[in-house]
């Protein structure tokens, strides 16, 4: 499927960028969960890690243990390094220093996006695997929720009441039927 | 078992049917992801390189991660 974009959207655009989240099997670890950023023309990406930085390059889960939904916070509003740069834009850079947003956009500001990806992939680094609930993904102003198919509901007359109602009324007919031969 | 669970947005692009969409964003969910009520249950749990797929190219990338 060949897709055409129509507003792009630069890196100094992206305002926000935010998740309600919470691992139900598995901790952070092995590159993710994290954003990423693709250029429009996609060249390289740049990856946005979750979680608390730790130190080389490793980040943990500050929500560890909640029982309930938690938000990751606005990942393009903090002062941490928790950026890396993988030849976005083809600028050559390595994923293997990080840098902060603000870093990031004082190199690619005008730089047009093409995706933002919320990945998790990094079951292989832990036992178990990860395994991740996401109940909202926000880019700038708008919010994506999964939408669940509707079950379809019963039809009214449907089914065995329906079959008997449906039985009932021919034997009725049936009764005036043979009481209108009798007369 | 399940390489990698992703979701994607794509700025502008045309939507998928009966995935979230807004007017100048699409959703799209690939990988082995559930939609719950709660949400998207995206899973990782394979050993091994990552193979994905990217929309917006068409085309379909080993990514070793």
């Amino acid at each position: 499927m060949k897709l055409t974009i129509t507003n792009p959207l630069t890196v100094a655009d992206l305002l926000t960028l935010s998740a309600d989240y919470k691992m139900t099997t598995g901790t952070f670890g092995g590159g993710s969960p994290r954003f990423t950023l693709e250029d429009a023309s996609g060249i390289g990406t740049a990856y946005i890690y979750w979680g608390t930085p730790t130190g080389g390059g490793s980040f943990s889960d500050p929500n560890a243990g909640s029982v309930g939904l938690v938000s990751t916070g606005n990942l393009v509003a903090t002062s941490d390094i928790r950026v890396y740069d993988n030849n976005f834009n083809g600028d050559g850079a390595s994923s293997n220093f990080g840098l902060t947003w603000t870093q990031f956009v004082a190199n690619n500001g005008n730089v047009n996006l093409g995706d933002v990806y919320l990945d998790l992939d990094g079951g292989w680094s832990m036992e178990g695997g990860q395994q991740m609930l996401v109940n909202n993904f926000t880019v700038n102003n708008q919010v994506f929720t999964a939408e669940v198919a509707p079950v379809p509901g019963p039809i009214v007359g449907a089914g065995f009441p329906g079959l008997m109602m449906a039985f009932g009324g021919l034997l009725a007919w049936r009764r005036r039927r043979n009481q209108a031969a009798i007369t | 078992m399940v390489n990698a669970s992703k979701l994607l947005v794509a700025v502008g692009l045309v939507v998928l049917p009966g995935i979230a969409k807004a007017d100048s964003f699409s959703l799209y969910s690939f990988g082995d992801n559930v939609v719950t009520p709660s949400g998207f249950l995206l899973t990782s749990n394979t050993p091994g390189p990552v193979l994905w797929w990217h929309e917006a190219n068409n085309h379909q990338s080993p990514y070793g991660r």
